[in-house]
């Protein structure tokens, strides 16, 4: 079932080229102790980064979230992006992260609006509108990487503006600016384009390929929004993914409320029905109409049944088109969930902790409660293998495990073993 | 069919089986008096045998792990060795060695006393955690694939009591993550129940489910449709399979609903719509304005 697609075989060029380029960062592993010798930290950093990702989102698990979210993407296309300071070019990384990261967006936002607008010549074109839909987003920003001229950051934000002003308020209006150039090409006063986008509730979010602009620092802090200068380009990639989690509620600009949805069911059509030339497969639950949704591309279906195989995602949520009831399925929810229910963080397993383990459970200790791996108790392999211990149900996790666990998974097998114990069986 | 397309693909299997002796139905089919309609936990066992040996025959290169949801808890009973390589292939124990040590785990299970102190009297009763045996089995088949393992990857889980609503949202959790990681989750129930849950994960990741019960037809199902791999699923019509039903629940008073209103903080659902000013249930998110 996977195969590997274009995208593919581009990032392992991509990462092929950049192995010719710097064959080993080998003064990253280096670290200076507390006695002021050399260390060699063989992996240490990422397993220590990993660590702090996990504990920094359970600490921001008790906030409440903006989950339904309407971002436009501005993309700098100036001639900037053309300077081959990442490998090949900064054009090509930045639009490999932006495919990336408009899939994760839709994961973790299933109910979330994007939108790109792209900036070159001075001027800012609208390549897509606000939908639900990542891959014509994909193939829109495939089929216009032309960069030319310079970026303009104030015909950006009054682009964006004039569509984001109109929406309903329980949403957060956010805008993700990527930039490559170093000057803006504007008008008149970006100030006041600034002030126009915060009295809007609009929040401004910047992430810099090059450097940091004194206006673009100035724009997010007025904003309220996130401002990062990328070191590198697997930094540049965190930067951008870091804006894929909804954002803590903004309790002034966004008015938390209960929205009503449907969740239509599926019919086949009947094959005299009358509507059968228009009409969709779902029914509207408020109007009983029938609906046709998102009616797709060819071009987009089938990048859909390569990419992802349920096509269904891609056809709800919609809107009735008679009386503008948002149409959801339960599993676009449902995936939201993870955010209300979070598994707790993992401890470091300590030796210590496995002598007031009794004799069976020193016995399971040996493996990985997950996966079954065997741990190796000199300690040989590193700390990818490092255990760690559930804080509830007292399960050792390999690091592994502990890192799928808490980032994709989102259940703790333990926990959900003892929680089964106390459902009786209703049959 | 197993991933035999030329020796460099393989293919992983997880099998989740459930083997709690029910002594309500078990005890009599064991007995004799219903035994041969083919559900009994014996024949479960022995058709699954015969689907394990046929797997592994097919294919040396494929990995194969047998977890048990047994009496609430969750067993690791069988798992390919990874380490003895020669010459770059894998060298597997005989298949009769496998089913060997399958059975006699099994036994060893079933036979040892409840390890919970707790848990005597509640846990033979309570439901089988279907949600944490998949999530072992992801953690596993997550493994296989830091290495340079690009098969073909599967779970497959042979049911035999039903699952509850009460699982459903840890069992979204795995199907999305299973969604990611292009694992499709294939199940067969053998209980009267019927299980919206696995119907929904067989639809999002692209397996099949399917209810038996009648006698003698397991064993011919799992030869013939559960050893279709990915790849000759587009081409292969699996029989009837309904639409599938998603349904949905309020959060307040796990009604089905065809309309209701979600938090806008939260995306919780819940079926009357508050007053002015109320407060979610779920989030504590306060509404001042009610659409």
């Amino acid at each position: 079932m996977y195969e590997p697609d274009d995208e593919d075989l581009a990032a392992e060029e991509q990462a092929a080229s950049l192995k010719v380029a710097c064959p080993e960062r080998t003064w990253e592993d280096l670290e200076e102790d507390e006695t002021g010798r050399l260390r060699i930290t063989h992996g240490d950093k990422q397993y220590r980064e990993k660590r702090r990702k996990i504990a920094m989102a359970a600490a921001n698990s008790h906030v409440c979230k903006g989950m339904i979210r309407f971002l436009y993407v501005v993309v700098d296309l100036s001639q900037a992006v053309n300077e081959a300071d990442m490998r090949p070019s900064r054009l090509a990384v930045v639009s490999g992260i932006l495919y990336k990261f408009f899939r994760e967006y839709f994961n973790q936002n299933p109910l979330s609006q994007l939108g790109l607008v792209v900036t070159r010549n001075g001027i800012a074109e609208r390549l897509t509108e606000l939908s639900g839909s990542p891959e014509s987003h994909i193939t829109a920003l495939k089929e216009n990487l032309e960069a030319a001229g310079d970026m303009s950051i104030q015909n950006s934000l009054e682009q964006v503006q004039s569509s984001l002003a109109q929406l309903p308020t329980y949403g957060t209006r956010e805008v993700l600016f990527v930039v490559s150039a170093l000057s803006s090409c504007d008008p008149g006063n970006v100030h006041t384009a600034i002030a126009a986008a915060k009295s809007a509730n609009i929040r401004v979010s910047v992430v810099s390929v090059a450097a940091e602009l004194h206006i673009c620092r100035r724009m997010t802090e007025e904003t309220g929004g996130m401002f990062g200068v990328s070191q590198s380009q697997h930094h540049l990639e965190d930067l951008l993914m870091a804006h894929a989690p909804p954002p803590p509620l903004n309790e002034q600009a966004t008015k938390a409320s209960l929205v009503e949805m449907g969740f239509p069911q599926k019919r086949p059509l009947d094959k005299g029905a009358f509507f059968s030339g228009r009409g969709g497969e779902y029914v509207c639950p408020r109007c009983a109409s029938r609906v046709e949704v998102n009616p797709t591309h060819p071009k987009f279906v089938e990048n859909i049944k390569i990419n992802n195989p349920v096509t269904f995602l891609q056809e709800l949520p919609a809107q009735c088109s008679v009386c503008s009831l948002t149409l959801v399925s339960s599993p676009h929810l449902a995936r939201s969930y993870h955010h209300l229910f979070p598994v707790a963080p993992f401890e470091v397993h300590r030796p210590v902790i496995m002598q007031e383990l009794n004799d069976a459970a020193k016995l399971d200790a040996t493996n990985c409660f997950a996966c079954n791996l065997k741990f190796d108790r000199s300690g040989a392999r590193g700390n990818d293998d490092a255990p760690s211990v559930c804080p509830r149900c007292k399960k050792i996790y390999c690091f592994q495990c502990d890192v799928f666990i808490h980032e994709k998974l989102h259940n703790c097998p333990g926990c959900e073993i003892d929680k089964a114990k106390g459902y009786k069986n209703s049959a | 069919m197993l991933g035999v397309r030329g020796s460099g693909t393989s293919s992983a299997l997880v099998i989740l089986v459930e083997t709690s002796i029910d002594e309500n139905s078990d005890g009599e089919r064991m007995e004799g008096t219903s035994s041969d309609d083919g559900l009994g936990i014996m024949h479960t066992l022995r058709d699954l045998v015969l689907f394990i040996s046929c797997y592994l025959a097919l294919n040396l290169q494929n990995d194969l792990v047998v977890l048990a949801l047994h009496n609430g808890d969750c067993h690791y009973l069988y798992e390919s060795p990874k380490s003895k390589l020669r010459r770059g292939v894998r060298v597997q124990p005989p298949v009769s060695d496998v089913c060997k040590e399958i059975i006699t785990r099994i036994f060893r299970i079933s036979s040892s006393p409840l390890q919970s102190p707790s848990g005597d009297a509640s846990s033979s009763g309570s439901e089988s955690p279907l949600a944490a045996g998949l999530s072992m089995a992801l953690c596993h088949i997550q493994r296989l694939g830091t290495g340079s393992f690009r098969g073909l990857r599967r779970i497959f889980c042979l049911l035999r009591s039903p699952v509850s609503q009460r699982q459903y949202i840890p069992m979204m959790n795995v199907i999305f993550a299973a969604q990611q990681a292009f694992v499709t989750i294939d199940s067969y129930s053998l209980c009267d129940m019927h299980s919206d849950i696995l119907e929904q994960a067989a639809n999002m990741t692209n397996g099949l489910h399917r209810k038996l019960q009648k006698d003698g037809e397991l064993g011919q199902h799992l030869l013939t449709f559960s050893s279709w791999s990915q790849t000759c699923r587009h081409s292969l019509l699996p029989g009837k399979q309904c639409g599938v039903d998603f349904k949905t629940f309020c959060f307040c008073h796990k009604k089905t609903l065809q309309r209701g209103f979600v938090c806008s903080a939260c995306l919780s659902i819940s079926c009357v719509a508050l007053k002015t000013g109320g407060d979610c249930m779920t989030c504590a998110a306060n509404f001042d304005t009610c659409s």
